[in-house]
């Protein structure tokens, strides 16, 4: 009886071994496997993205033959993007040096105008939602935005109110910025690194409160 | 050694398995995600807007934002239009840089666009025919319009939608935009 019952405690415990081996190896590749696709999607990969500096663009954005990281990526967004092959639209969530954008910060988009091509700079919350603010200020166009002399502008991007370009970021948290380029037969932003980081502006962050 | 790799070869297996199982739940999910989500840019964009007619979108704010990353850099009209009864015609007028007609299908692929060239006017006059279908109906030269004006676009889906997209140029051409905006028409074919 005794060695019956021996038996029967060792096959019960192999058996809870084994099982938690088992729920331990499913769970393991369940979390793996979710995280990775939703890092791919989500973040995008250099495969599906391209990044530069703190701006970042979806290949094949609204692209027919779009692949699928970029495709679950707009759905899961629910945004609408135009074609990429027809508009450039990059996307910071951190300044310059890398660090994430927020409203308690005050920032400075820095650029150069793009001749002959329309674009323009938009802030949003971090989920894509326009900021609230008083002056119904949501973005600046190439149209709208007053240029320097010399062909470059600032935005600033603040709670405060602030002279010139001023984009108000209220309460909003953390922020995303967007750069689109509409491009009119060329391309006005190239795909390699070097032409996209000469065209794009910089975010510098100013202070923080 | 061989003893070492034989001891080791039932956690390769369960390695490999576990590998290929993470792939294949990665692949699924991303495969997955644009059939699970409704088509949310889709239904919120064509709520309330009439099949086969152009409307006029509400400025763009934060209580009138049907998108997340809808600029409000642009003021926008819209036709969701329906192919399945018979042809669309669209026409509008682009006359300036940053104005844009887009066509959409509901999973938010964007089949077509025209831009605005700097220094002339773009007319864009489109015929949209069903997928796999070819239109039947009066011809443009039955409507007393020259073949060449409206170009027939076979469209990936049977629905969709138009996106009409007029910069912002500032408070000056608010005016003009609005009517160049309300000039766009959409409309469906007699049979």
């Amino acid at each position: 009886m005794s060695f019956a019952l021996h038996q029967f405690k060792k096959r019960l415990v192999y058996l809870t071994l084994s099982s938690a081996q088992t729920i331990a190896f499913c769970g393991a590749v369940l979390a793996a496997g979710s995280v990775s696709a939703c890092y791919a999607v989500n973040t995008g990969t250099s495969l599906t993205t391209q990044k530069v500096g703190p701006w970042v663009t979806w290949l094949s954005a609204g692209q027919q033959g779009a692949d699928p990281y970029t495709r679950a990526h707009y759905a899961a967004l629910g945004a609408l993007p135009l074609n990429s092959e027809t508009a450039q639209l990059y996307t910071a969530r951190t300044d310059s040096d890398g660090n994430r954008l927020h409203s308690s910060c005050d920032y400075a988009i820095e650029g150069r105008a793009i001749a002959y091509h329309w674009w323009s700079v938009s802030v949003f919350d971090d989920a894509g939602r326009l900021i609230a603010n008083p002056a119904d200020r949501f973005a600046f166009t190439s149209d709208t935005i007053g240029l320097r002399a010399d062909g470059s502008f600032i935005v600033s991007l603040s709670r405060d109110a602030r002279p010139d370009n001023w984009l108000p970021t209220g309460g909003a948290g953390r922020l995303a910025i967007t750069f689109q380029v509409l491009d009119l037969g060329v391309r006005a932003v190239a795909r390699d690194d070097d032409t996209v980081e000469k065209t794009l502006p910089t975010i510098r962050r100013i202070s923080c409160k | 050694m061989k003893g070492l790799f034989r001891g080791l070869w039932p956690n390769a297996r369960w390695a490999g398995a576990g590998l290929c199982a993470i792939g294949a739940l990665h692949i699924l999910e991303t495969l997955a995600t644009p059939y699970l989500l409704p088509a949310q840019a889709y239904n919120s964009l064509t709520a309330g807007a009439a099949v086969n007619t152009m409307t006029l979108l509400p400025p763009v704010s934060p209580t009138a934002q049907k998108v997340p990353f809808m600029s409000a850099d642009a003021s926008y009209a819209i036709c969701p239009f329906d192919t399945q009864k018979g042809a669309v015609a669209v026409t509008a007028s682009l006359p300036a840089p940053g104005w844009a007609l887009a066509l959409y299908s509901p999973e938010g692929e964007n089949f077509y666009v025209a831009v605005a060239q700097p220094g002339r006017p773009t007319s864009v006059s489109l015929l949209l025919v069903a997928p796999d279908d070819r239109f039947t109906g009066l011809t443009p030269q039955a409507q007393g319009l020259s073949a060449k004006d409206a170009a027939q676009l076979k469209v990936p889906a049977s629905q969709g939608f138009v996106l009409l997209k007029a910069p912002d140029q500032g408070q000056a051409y608010k005016r003009q935009s609005q009517a160049t905006l309300q000039a766009a028409r959409c409309s469906a074919q007699a049979q």
